[in-house]
Protein backbone atom coordinates (compact mmCIF):
# COMPACT_ATOMS: atom_id res chain seq x y z
CA UNK A 1 0.00 0.00 0.00
CA UNK A 2 1.05 3.55 -0.95
CA UNK A 3 1.56 5.73 2.11
CA UNK A 4 2.69 9.41 2.30
CA UNK A 5 6.51 9.84 2.70
CA UNK A 6 7.41 12.10 5.54
CA UNK A 7 10.73 14.02 5.63
CA UNK A 8 11.56 13.22 9.62
CA UNK A 9 14.92 15.72 8.84
CA UNK A 10 12.51 18.25 7.74
CA UNK A 11 9.90 17.65 10.47
CA UNK A 12 12.48 18.94 13.48
CA UNK A 13 14.57 21.00 10.62
CA UNK A 14 17.95 19.95 11.00
CA UNK A 15 19.67 19.36 8.10
CA UNK A 16 20.41 14.89 7.20
CA UNK A 17 23.72 15.09 8.56
CA UNK A 18 22.39 16.40 12.18
CA UNK A 19 24.14 15.07 15.38
CA UNK A 20 22.48 13.01 17.58
CA UNK A 21 22.68 15.77 20.25
CA UNK A 22 21.71 18.60 17.30
CA UNK A 23 18.28 16.12 16.64
CA UNK A 24 17.80 15.53 20.67
CA UNK A 25 17.91 19.22 21.15
CA UNK A 26 15.59 20.17 17.63
CA UNK A 27 13.42 17.96 19.55
CA UNK A 28 12.90 19.19 22.97
CA UNK A 29 12.26 22.68 21.66
CA UNK A 30 9.51 21.87 19.19
CA UNK A 31 7.76 19.29 21.89
CA UNK A 32 8.23 22.21 24.25
CA UNK A 33 6.44 24.35 21.37
CA UNK A 34 3.80 22.48 20.30
CA UNK A 35 2.61 20.17 23.35
CA UNK A 36 -1.01 19.70 23.50
CA UNK A 37 -0.57 21.14 27.59
CA UNK A 38 1.27 24.19 26.47
CA UNK A 39 0.53 24.96 23.27
CA UNK A 40 -2.52 27.99 22.27
CA UNK A 41 -3.84 26.20 19.13
CA UNK A 42 -4.09 23.05 21.24
CA UNK A 43 -6.19 20.61 17.93
CA UNK A 44 -3.35 21.96 15.56
CA UNK A 45 -0.69 21.87 17.90
CA UNK A 46 -1.86 17.82 18.86
CA UNK A 47 -1.37 16.95 15.36
CA UNK A 48 1.95 18.67 15.27
CA UNK A 49 3.28 16.95 18.54
CA UNK A 50 2.50 13.80 17.03
CA UNK A 51 4.45 14.29 14.20
CA UNK A 52 7.48 15.31 15.86
CA UNK A 53 7.61 12.77 18.39
CA UNK A 54 7.43 10.38 15.21
CA UNK A 55 10.36 11.70 14.00
CA UNK A 56 12.33 11.64 16.67
CA UNK A 57 11.32 8.29 17.69
CA UNK A 58 13.39 7.57 14.10
CA UNK A 59 16.10 9.75 14.65
CA UNK A 60 16.57 9.71 17.78
CA UNK A 61 17.34 5.52 17.38
CA UNK A 62 20.67 4.54 15.47
CA UNK A 63 19.32 1.56 14.10
CA UNK A 64 16.22 3.05 12.68
CA UNK A 65 17.87 6.54 11.19
CA UNK A 66 20.50 4.18 9.48
CA UNK A 67 17.23 2.31 7.77
CA UNK A 68 15.64 5.31 7.20
CA UNK A 69 18.29 7.22 5.63
CA UNK A 70 18.55 4.10 3.37
CA UNK A 71 15.81 5.50 1.64
CA UNK A 72 17.64 8.08 -0.01
CA UNK A 73 17.58 11.72 -0.05
CA UNK A 74 15.09 12.35 -3.19
CA UNK A 75 11.88 11.66 -1.11
CA UNK A 76 9.71 14.72 -0.81
CA UNK A 77 7.42 15.55 2.09
CA UNK A 78 4.23 13.94 1.30
CA UNK A 79 5.18 12.00 -2.07
CA UNK A 80 3.48 8.89 -2.26
CA UNK A 81 5.55 6.05 -0.71
CA UNK A 82 6.16 2.11 -1.03
CA UNK A 83 8.39 0.62 0.81
CA UNK A 84 11.69 -0.81 -1.73
CA UNK A 85 11.19 -4.45 -2.57
CA UNK A 86 13.32 -6.36 0.02
CA UNK A 87 12.50 -4.20 2.82
CA UNK A 88 12.29 -6.58 6.02
CA UNK A 89 10.77 -4.11 9.05
CA UNK A 90 11.93 -3.93 12.14
CA UNK A 91 8.59 -5.46 13.52
CA UNK A 92 9.76 -7.13 17.36
CA UNK A 93 12.89 -5.98 17.41
CA UNK A 94 14.58 -5.12 20.61
CA UNK A 95 14.53 -1.08 21.49
CA UNK A 96 16.60 0.55 24.19
CA UNK A 97 14.10 1.79 27.14
CA UNK A 98 14.55 4.55 29.43
CA UNK A 99 17.88 6.57 29.88
CA UNK A 100 20.48 6.12 31.75
CA UNK A 101 19.59 8.45 34.77
CA UNK A 102 15.96 6.96 35.65
CA UNK A 103 14.28 9.40 33.57
CA UNK A 104 11.42 8.96 31.43
CA UNK A 105 12.15 8.43 27.97
CA UNK A 106 10.04 10.80 25.85
CA UNK A 107 7.27 8.82 24.43
CA UNK A 108 3.96 9.80 23.07
CA UNK A 109 1.51 7.43 24.55
CA UNK A 110 -1.74 6.52 23.19
CA UNK A 111 -0.39 9.11 19.52
CA UNK A 112 -0.76 6.99 16.32
CA UNK A 113 2.03 7.17 14.47
CA UNK A 114 1.70 7.50 10.66
CA UNK A 115 1.04 4.69 8.41
CA UNK A 116 4.70 5.58 7.07
CA UNK A 117 6.04 4.80 10.45
CA UNK A 118 4.32 1.76 10.27
CA UNK A 119 5.22 0.85 7.21
CA UNK A 120 9.05 0.90 7.87
CA UNK A 121 9.09 0.17 11.49
CA UNK A 122 5.87 -1.79 12.22
CA UNK A 123 5.17 -2.88 15.93
CA UNK A 124 8.60 -1.33 17.02
CA UNK A 125 8.05 1.08 19.28
CA UNK A 126 10.25 2.21 22.09
CA UNK A 127 9.51 0.81 25.61
CA UNK A 128 8.27 2.83 28.42
CA UNK A 129 11.32 4.14 30.59
CA UNK A 130 11.55 2.72 34.07
CA UNK A 131 11.23 5.49 36.57
CA UNK A 132 13.04 5.35 39.95
CA UNK A 133 11.60 1.86 40.34
CA UNK A 134 8.35 3.11 40.11
CA UNK A 135 6.77 1.15 37.81
CA UNK A 136 3.30 2.56 35.49
CA UNK A 137 0.84 0.10 34.67
CA UNK A 138 1.13 -1.03 31.05
CA UNK A 139 -2.61 -0.60 30.04
CA UNK A 140 -2.05 3.02 29.65
CA UNK A 141 -0.48 2.44 26.60
CA UNK A 142 -2.66 3.77 23.63
CA UNK A 143 -5.12 4.82 25.62
CA UNK A 144 -6.83 8.03 24.01
CA UNK A 145 -6.31 11.37 25.28
CA UNK A 146 -8.31 13.19 27.64
CA UNK A 147 -10.46 16.04 26.39
CA UNK A 148 -10.98 19.20 28.33
CA UNK A 149 -13.82 21.74 28.67
CA UNK A 150 -15.33 24.29 30.27
CA UNK A 151 -18.93 24.07 31.14
CA UNK A 152 -20.93 27.42 32.34
CA UNK A 153 -23.27 26.69 35.12
CA UNK A 154 -26.14 29.02 36.88
CA UNK A 155 -26.15 29.57 40.69
CA UNK A 156 -29.88 28.15 40.51
CA UNK A 157 -28.05 24.86 38.29
CA UNK A 158 -25.02 24.57 40.99
CA UNK A 159 -27.86 24.73 43.56
CA UNK A 160 -30.25 22.04 42.52
CA UNK A 161 -28.13 20.29 39.58
CA UNK A 162 -29.14 20.59 35.92
CA UNK A 163 -28.80 19.19 32.56
CA UNK A 164 -27.09 20.80 30.00
CA UNK A 165 -26.32 20.37 26.10
CA UNK A 166 -22.61 20.51 25.42
CA UNK A 167 -20.46 20.22 22.24
CA UNK A 168 -17.58 18.35 22.59
CA UNK A 169 -15.16 18.42 19.48
CA UNK A 170 -12.62 15.33 19.54
CA UNK A 171 -10.18 13.31 17.25
CA UNK A 172 -12.09 9.88 16.01
CA UNK A 173 -10.32 7.28 13.52
CA UNK A 174 -12.14 8.38 10.11
CA UNK A 175 -15.01 5.75 9.27
CA UNK A 176 -14.21 6.45 5.55
CA UNK A 177 -10.74 4.67 5.19
CA UNK A 178 -11.04 2.96 8.62
CA UNK A 179 -8.67 5.23 10.08
CA UNK A 180 -5.46 3.94 7.59
CA UNK A 181 -5.92 7.68 5.44
CA UNK A 182 -5.86 5.88 2.38
CA UNK A 183 -8.68 4.95 0.17
CA UNK A 184 -7.17 2.44 -2.90
CA UNK A 185 -4.23 4.02 -3.89
CA UNK A 186 -5.04 7.44 -2.98
CA UNK A 187 -5.63 9.64 0.26
CA UNK A 188 -8.59 9.31 1.93
CA UNK A 189 -10.81 12.44 0.51
CA UNK A 190 -12.55 12.55 3.90
CA UNK A 191 -9.73 12.52 6.41
CA UNK A 192 -7.31 14.07 4.17
CA UNK A 193 -4.84 11.43 4.70
CA UNK A 194 -4.70 11.70 8.45
CA UNK A 195 -6.82 8.69 9.05
CA UNK A 196 -8.56 10.89 11.69
CA UNK A 197 -11.80 13.11 11.69
CA UNK A 198 -13.16 15.68 14.27
CA UNK A 199 -15.93 14.76 15.52
CA UNK A 200 -18.20 17.43 17.28
CA UNK A 201 -20.51 15.34 19.64
CA UNK A 202 -23.90 17.38 21.08
CA UNK A 203 -24.55 15.54 24.85
CA UNK A 204 -26.84 16.32 27.29
CA UNK A 205 -24.74 16.55 30.57
CA UNK A 206 -26.42 16.04 34.13
CA UNK A 207 -24.98 18.42 36.23
CA UNK A 208 -25.42 17.00 39.71
CA UNK A 209 -26.76 19.33 42.73
CA UNK A 210 -23.90 20.76 44.80
CA UNK A 211 -21.05 21.55 42.37
CA UNK A 212 -18.20 24.03 43.05
CA UNK A 213 -16.86 26.72 40.84
CA UNK A 214 -13.51 25.35 39.29
CA UNK A 215 -14.66 21.66 40.02
CA UNK A 216 -14.29 19.13 37.42
CA UNK A 217 -16.73 16.59 36.07
CA UNK A 218 -15.53 13.36 34.67
CA UNK A 219 -17.30 11.61 31.83
CA UNK A 220 -15.51 8.73 31.66
CA UNK A 221 -14.83 7.18 27.78
CA UNK A 222 -15.65 10.24 25.92
CA UNK A 223 -12.16 11.77 25.48
CA UNK A 224 -10.32 10.97 22.45
CA UNK A 225 -10.19 7.79 20.57
CA UNK A 226 -7.89 5.25 21.84
CA UNK A 227 -5.02 3.62 19.82
CA UNK A 228 -4.47 -0.22 18.89
CA UNK A 229 -7.64 -1.63 21.09
CA UNK A 230 -6.68 0.99 24.08
CA UNK A 231 -9.11 2.35 26.22
CA UNK A 232 -10.82 5.72 24.99
CA UNK A 233 -10.13 8.83 26.96
CA UNK A 234 -12.31 10.10 29.51
CA UNK A 235 -13.55 13.86 29.09
CA UNK A 236 -13.14 16.78 32.04
CA UNK A 237 -15.64 19.26 32.58
CA UNK A 238 -14.14 22.41 34.72
CA UNK A 239 -17.57 23.90 36.26
CA UNK A 240 -17.55 27.91 35.81
CA UNK A 241 -20.25 29.96 37.78
CA UNK A 242 -21.85 32.20 35.36
CA UNK A 243 -21.87 35.79 36.88
CA UNK A 244 -25.39 36.50 38.41
CA UNK A 245 -27.50 39.71 38.50
CA UNK A 246 -27.84 39.78 42.31
CA UNK A 247 -24.93 38.26 43.71
CA UNK A 248 -21.41 38.10 43.49
CA UNK A 249 -19.41 35.32 44.64
CA UNK A 250 -16.91 35.64 47.75
CA UNK A 251 -15.88 31.71 48.34
CA UNK A 252 -18.24 29.64 49.87
CA UNK A 253 -20.59 32.89 50.19
CA UNK A 254 -22.65 35.23 47.86
CA UNK A 255 -22.45 39.06 48.32
CA UNK A 256 -25.33 40.94 48.01
CA UNK A 257 -25.33 44.57 48.37
CA UNK A 258 -28.89 47.14 49.87
CA UNK A 259 -29.24 50.47 50.35
CA UNK A 260 -30.44 51.55 53.45
CA UNK A 261 -31.78 55.59 55.04
CA UNK A 262 -29.85 57.03 57.33
CA UNK A 263 -32.49 56.64 59.92
CA UNK A 264 -33.29 53.03 58.78
CA UNK A 265 -29.43 52.20 59.88
CA UNK A 266 -29.84 54.16 63.00
CA UNK A 267 -34.00 52.89 63.89
CA UNK A 268 -33.05 49.28 62.37
CA UNK A 269 -35.41 47.82 60.08
CA UNK A 270 -37.01 45.00 57.34
CA UNK A 271 -35.87 44.13 54.28
CA UNK A 272 -36.53 41.92 51.53
CA UNK A 273 -33.46 40.12 50.03
CA UNK A 274 -33.02 38.02 47.08
CA UNK A 275 -31.53 34.46 48.09
CA UNK A 276 -31.36 31.46 45.30
CA UNK A 277 -34.37 30.15 46.64
CA UNK A 278 -36.41 33.83 46.52
CA UNK A 279 -36.44 36.54 48.49
CA UNK A 280 -36.53 36.53 52.60
CA UNK A 281 -36.83 39.16 54.64
CA UNK A 282 -34.22 39.97 57.10
CA UNK A 283 -33.78 42.60 59.91
CA UNK A 284 -31.65 45.53 60.09
CA UNK A 285 -30.34 46.16 63.74
CA UNK A 286 -30.46 49.32 64.86
CA UNK A 287 -26.94 51.08 64.63
CA UNK A 288 -26.35 49.43 62.01
CA UNK A 289 -22.78 50.89 60.15
CA UNK A 290 -22.21 52.16 56.37
CA UNK A 291 -20.64 48.76 54.58
CA UNK A 292 -21.35 46.49 57.57
CA UNK A 293 -22.23 42.89 57.06
CA UNK A 294 -24.94 40.92 57.34
CA UNK A 295 -24.79 37.36 57.83
CA UNK A 296 -27.85 34.86 56.77
CA UNK A 297 -26.96 31.66 57.64
CA UNK A 298 -26.84 28.61 55.45
CA UNK A 299 -28.05 30.59 51.81
CA UNK A 300 -24.73 31.12 50.12
CA UNK A 301 -23.28 27.76 47.71
CA UNK A 302 -23.16 24.19 48.21
CA UNK A 303 -19.70 22.67 49.37
CA UNK A 304 -18.32 19.80 49.54
CA UNK A 305 -19.66 17.58 52.07
CA UNK A 306 -23.55 18.77 51.32
CA UNK A 307 -22.56 21.87 53.71
CA UNK A 308 -23.10 25.61 52.53
CA UNK A 309 -21.97 28.85 52.59
CA UNK A 310 -23.61 32.17 53.76
CA UNK A 311 -25.37 35.00 52.31
CA UNK A 312 -23.27 38.06 52.93
CA UNK A 313 -25.89 41.30 52.93
CA UNK A 314 -23.91 44.75 52.19
CA UNK A 315 -25.36 47.53 54.06
CA UNK A 316 -24.53 50.49 52.06
CA UNK A 317 -26.05 54.06 53.65
CA UNK A 318 -27.67 56.44 51.24
CA UNK A 319 -27.76 60.25 52.09
CA UNK A 320 -30.20 62.00 50.28
CA UNK A 321 -28.83 64.45 47.61
CA UNK A 322 -32.10 67.27 48.11
CA UNK A 323 -34.37 67.76 51.03
CA UNK A 324 -37.29 69.95 51.19
CA UNK A 325 -37.79 72.62 53.89
CA UNK A 326 -40.03 70.08 56.98
CA UNK A 327 -37.03 67.30 56.45
CA UNK A 328 -34.23 69.84 56.33
CA UNK A 329 -35.82 71.81 59.53
CA UNK A 330 -36.29 67.97 61.10
CA UNK A 331 -31.58 67.40 60.09
CA UNK A 332 -31.18 70.63 62.03
CA UNK A 333 -33.35 69.82 65.44
CA UNK A 334 -31.49 66.53 65.20
CA UNK A 335 -27.84 68.44 64.30
CA UNK A 336 -28.59 70.54 67.38
CA UNK A 337 -29.89 68.02 69.85
CA UNK A 338 -27.52 65.02 69.12
CA UNK A 339 -24.36 64.26 71.46
CA UNK A 340 -22.74 61.93 68.16
CA UNK A 341 -19.56 63.12 67.25
CA UNK A 342 -17.91 60.82 64.72
CA UNK A 343 -14.51 62.42 65.31
CA UNK A 344 -14.15 61.94 69.12
CA UNK B 1 -51.91 23.81 9.79
CA UNK B 2 -50.08 22.54 12.76
CA UNK B 3 -46.64 23.60 12.18
CA UNK B 4 -45.17 21.24 15.19
CA UNK B 5 -46.09 18.27 13.23
CA UNK B 6 -42.91 19.15 10.72
CA UNK B 7 -40.37 19.90 13.53
CA UNK B 8 -38.35 16.90 13.81
CA UNK B 9 -37.64 15.76 17.61
CA UNK B 10 -34.14 14.94 18.40
CA UNK B 11 -33.40 13.40 21.61
CA UNK B 12 -30.22 13.86 23.05
CA UNK B 13 -28.73 11.06 25.98
CA UNK B 14 -28.48 12.16 28.95
CA UNK B 15 -25.11 11.67 30.00
CA UNK B 16 -24.11 11.49 33.72
CA UNK B 17 -20.10 12.36 35.08
CA UNK B 18 -18.72 9.27 36.55
CA UNK B 19 -20.38 9.23 40.61
CA UNK B 20 -17.58 7.10 41.54
CA UNK B 21 -15.33 9.75 43.20
CA UNK B 22 -14.67 9.93 46.04
CA UNK B 23 -11.45 7.92 45.64
CA UNK B 24 -8.92 6.15 47.73
CA UNK B 25 -5.28 6.31 47.29
CA UNK B 26 -4.84 2.69 45.49
CA UNK B 27 -8.54 3.65 43.06
CA UNK B 28 -6.78 6.66 42.14
CA UNK B 29 -3.69 5.67 41.16
CA UNK B 30 -5.72 3.25 39.05
CA UNK B 31 -7.35 5.54 37.13
CA UNK B 32 -4.52 7.54 37.02
CA UNK B 33 -2.34 4.64 35.50
CA UNK B 34 0.02 4.40 37.65
CA UNK B 35 1.30 2.83 40.56
CA UNK B 36 -0.16 3.30 44.76
CA UNK B 37 3.53 4.26 45.84
CA UNK B 38 4.31 7.21 42.52
CA UNK B 39 0.99 8.98 43.89
CA UNK B 40 2.31 8.70 47.15
CA UNK B 41 5.54 10.53 46.10
CA UNK B 42 2.88 12.99 44.12
CA UNK B 43 1.55 13.99 47.72
CA UNK B 44 4.94 13.99 49.63
CA UNK B 45 6.19 16.43 47.08
CA UNK B 46 3.16 18.36 47.12
CA UNK B 47 2.27 17.85 43.10
CA UNK B 48 -1.43 16.61 44.26
CA UNK B 49 -3.63 17.00 47.66
CA UNK B 50 -6.11 14.71 49.11
CA UNK B 51 -9.54 16.49 49.76
CA UNK B 52 -10.11 14.90 52.86
CA UNK B 53 -8.54 13.05 55.69
CA UNK B 54 -4.93 13.89 57.55
CA UNK B 55 -3.60 10.12 57.67
CA UNK B 56 -2.84 8.06 54.20
CA UNK B 57 -5.48 5.24 55.15
CA UNK B 58 -8.65 7.93 55.00
CA UNK B 59 -7.23 10.01 51.70
CA UNK B 60 -10.01 10.60 49.72
CA UNK B 61 -9.63 12.05 46.28
CA UNK B 62 -11.95 13.67 43.51
CA UNK B 63 -12.03 13.85 40.16
CA UNK B 64 -10.16 16.98 40.23
CA UNK B 65 -7.38 15.19 41.63
CA UNK B 66 -7.60 12.64 38.95
CA UNK B 67 -7.07 15.54 36.06
CA UNK B 68 -4.24 16.55 37.97
CA UNK B 69 -2.46 13.48 38.35
CA UNK B 70 -2.99 12.89 34.33
CA UNK B 71 -1.35 16.42 33.91
CA UNK B 72 1.61 15.45 35.83
CA UNK B 73 1.36 12.06 33.74
CA UNK B 74 1.62 13.54 30.21
CA UNK B 75 4.00 15.98 31.26
CA UNK B 76 6.40 13.29 32.09
CA UNK B 77 5.82 11.02 29.71
CA UNK B 78 5.41 13.13 26.51
CA UNK B 79 7.67 16.06 27.39
CA UNK B 80 10.56 14.52 29.75
CA UNK B 81 10.42 16.99 32.90
CA UNK B 82 10.85 15.78 36.05
CA UNK B 83 9.20 16.05 39.13
CA UNK B 84 10.44 19.46 40.25
CA UNK B 85 9.99 21.00 36.87
CA UNK B 86 6.04 19.68 36.72
CA UNK B 87 5.59 21.42 39.96
CA UNK B 88 6.69 24.70 38.54
CA UNK B 89 5.10 24.33 34.98
CA UNK B 90 1.84 23.40 36.88
CA UNK B 91 2.11 26.37 39.08
CA UNK B 92 2.65 28.45 35.85
CA UNK B 93 -0.28 27.45 34.23
CA UNK B 94 -2.21 27.62 37.14
CA UNK B 95 -1.38 31.51 37.22
CA UNK B 96 -2.45 31.76 33.36
CA UNK B 97 -5.58 30.39 33.98
CA UNK B 98 -6.51 32.61 36.65
CA UNK B 99 -4.71 35.68 34.57
CA UNK B 100 -7.04 34.81 31.63
CA UNK B 101 -10.09 34.59 33.45
CA UNK B 102 -9.46 37.88 35.36
CA UNK B 103 -8.77 39.55 31.85
CA UNK B 104 -11.89 37.81 30.38
CA UNK B 105 -13.69 39.69 33.58
CA UNK B 106 -12.34 42.79 33.10
CA UNK B 107 -13.08 42.58 29.18
CA UNK B 108 -16.84 41.78 30.31
CA UNK B 109 -17.15 44.50 32.41
CA UNK B 110 -15.56 46.63 29.40
CA UNK B 111 -17.94 46.43 27.11
CA UNK B 112 -20.96 46.40 29.02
Amino acid sequence: MAVKFRDYYEVLGVPRGASEDDIRKAFRKLARQYHPDVAKDKKGAEDKFKEINEAYEVLSDPEKRKKYDQLGANWKQGAEFRPPPGWQNMRGQPFKGGQADGDFETHFGGTGFSDFFESLFGGARRQRGGFGGLAEDEPFAGRGRDVEGDIMVTLEEALRGSVRPINVQRGVPCEHCGGSGMRGQHACNVCGGTGHVTKADTYQVRIPAGVTDGQRLRIAGRGGAGMGGGAAGDLFLRVRLAKHPDFEIDGPNLVHEIEVAPWEAVLGTQVRVPTLEGPVSIKVPPGTQNEQRLRVRGRGLPQRGGTRGDLLVGVRVEVPKEVNESERSLWEQLARESKFNPRS
Amino acid sequence: MDDSAHLAVIRLRIISPSNQAPYTLEELARLGGVSPALVQRYLDEGLLEAIAGNVRTSWFFDDSTLFELRKIQRLRRELGVNIAGVGVIRELQRQIDELKSELDASRQTRSR
